[in-house]
């Protein structure tokens, strides 16, 4: 009888301990969001998933470029160009710091102050995609007008006060290219402070993947970016690290054929065309976001060595849907 | 026979009996549970509908105006009302793990399965 009981008891040893929960959200940073973690309980998971959720809401309307809330965000600073510092919460404070700082890491290609030229592609692809038939881009003169009104330095940053001016009336701060990096390591942060230590978090494309014993690794599909692809050019693990991709198959829309992508080089003021895909596996997703458009924007070969100078694993898919590495 | 031994032969036969039975079972189920590959339609997470690839066919989801298509093997919305098309410009997709997602109505089409845990 003994036996038998202490036979049971190992049968269900394997149902013991944490299990995997799982939700996902729609409305954070215009994407689609997925969330997995390792808990001790449904409502233990709830209980974390709904405070993360409120976290990512928060950081949302900060950067968020388009729309007003109560409390002062990237548009009340766009708002105010030319007008008045405005003072602001610690987070955007920070991104903002982080985003100057990436201009000076990239040459130059990673360009907050760049909202002018954006806001343009983005009028554009709205239009296009409300009314394909009468797809459009814009003109020469359009964009190199509006180029003339993204230098950098019109952001002034006020650590004493944590407020942030634009001096140039007609330019604007765009947080595209690094909101989701910042808010995933907020969010692994947030976790980590929480006891979580195996966990899958995909923010529109910023995967964080937190690793431990019961699940030593996640994996990782990386796709063939084109209209109707159906095969994954690579597959790899991540440990207590972020992946992010930056391609053109992301926001796009098309004018006689060709592919009109959100990833703009400043030096033709048109979506970038060297890459059709760059990947980045890096401790932090905010670098992550910077280098993966940063490297997709630059050729493959000097991408490689920038890569290999940051110790990052990095999967190009070039234009000839050649698949490079560098590890 | 040493009365303390927490074993004995006969346990040793039984428990590789009762692991051969689970292992046969196993193997021997495996083949038929494993059905063609299928499409997932997720309203704000939950399954709504599970399409065949294998067979062609379309859908639209009660009061939306969304129409998902499955043809040759792959899946698309193949339209949808929504502002940004993100959804229908994604195209075809057909490997396991891959989405395809309209945020503004709420809606994934999923490939069912897969080893992957995030596709990029």
């Amino acid at each position: 009888m003994k036996k038998i009981f202490i036979i049971l008891c190992l049968l269900f040893l394997t149902g013991c301990g944490q299990k995997e929960y799982s939700t996902q959200y729609f409305d954070i940073f215009d994407t689609y969001t997925t969330l997995q973690l390792y808990c001790n309980s449904q409502s233990e998971f709830d209980q974390i998933s709904d405070g993360l959720h409120d976290e990512m809401l928060r950081l949302h309307r900060l950067f968020d470029i388009y729309n007003t809330y109560d409390e002062a965000n990237i548009k009340t600073v766009n708002d105010n160009a030319g007008i008045a510092p405005v003072k602001v919460e610690e987070d955007l404070y920070n991104i903002v710091k982080e985003g100057v700082a990436a201009y000076d890491k990239t040459d130059g290609y990673i360009n907050i102050a760049m909202g002018s030229v954006l806001n343009i592609w983005h009028n554009y692809r709205e239009r296009a995609l409300d009314d394909p038939e009468n797809a459009a881009i814009p003109t020469v003169e359009e964009l190199k007008a509006a180029a003339e009104h993204t230098d950098i330095d019109n952001i002034v940053l006020n650590d004493k006060d944590m407020t942030i001016f634009i001096k140039d009336k007609d330019a604007s701060i765009d947080l595209g290219a690094i909101a989701k990096g910042y808010a995933a390591d907020k969010a692994r942060k947030y976790l980590n402070e929480r006891g979580i230590t195996a966990g899958l978090l995909n923010l529109g494309g910023n995967v964080i993947g937190l690793t431990d014993s019961r699940k030593p690794c996640w994996k990782i599909g990386v796709q063939k970016p084109e209209e109707g692809s159906t095969e994954f050019v690579y597959k790899m693990d991540i440990e207590n690290q972020s992946a992010v991709s930056s391609g053109n198959y992301q926001r796009f829309y098309i004018y006689n054929g060709s592919i009109y992508h959100h990833i703009i080089d400043k030096d033709t003021l048109m979506p970038a065309d060297k890459n059709k895909s760059v990947t980045i596996v890096s401790e932090s997703s905010l670098e992550g976001d910077i280098y993966s458009t940063y490297l997709f924007i630059l050729p493959c070969e000097q991408g490689r060595k920038i890569a290999k100078e940051k110790g990052f694993k990095a999967v190009w898919v070039d234009n000839e849907d050649r698949i490079i590495t560098e590890e | 026979m040493d009365k303390n031994v927490f074993f004995r032969n006969k346990d040793i036969i039984m428990i590789g009996i009762i692991i051969m039975i689970a292992i046969v079972l196993y193997f021997g189920i495996k083949p038929f549970i494993k059905e063609g590959e299928k499409a997932e339609i997720l309203l704000d997470g939950k399954v709504i509908k599970t399409l065949d690839l294998s067979r062609d066919a379309s859908y639209s989801p009660e009061g939306m105006e969304v129409v998902f298509e499955v043809k040759d093997g792959k899946a698309r919305f193949v339209s949808s009302d929504c502002p940004d098309k993100i959804c229908v410009n994604t195209g075809f997709i057909d490997k396991k793990g891959q989405t395809a997602v309209c945020l503004p109505n709420r809606l994934v089409l999923r490939i069912a399965g897969g080893d992957t845990d995030a596709v990029l």
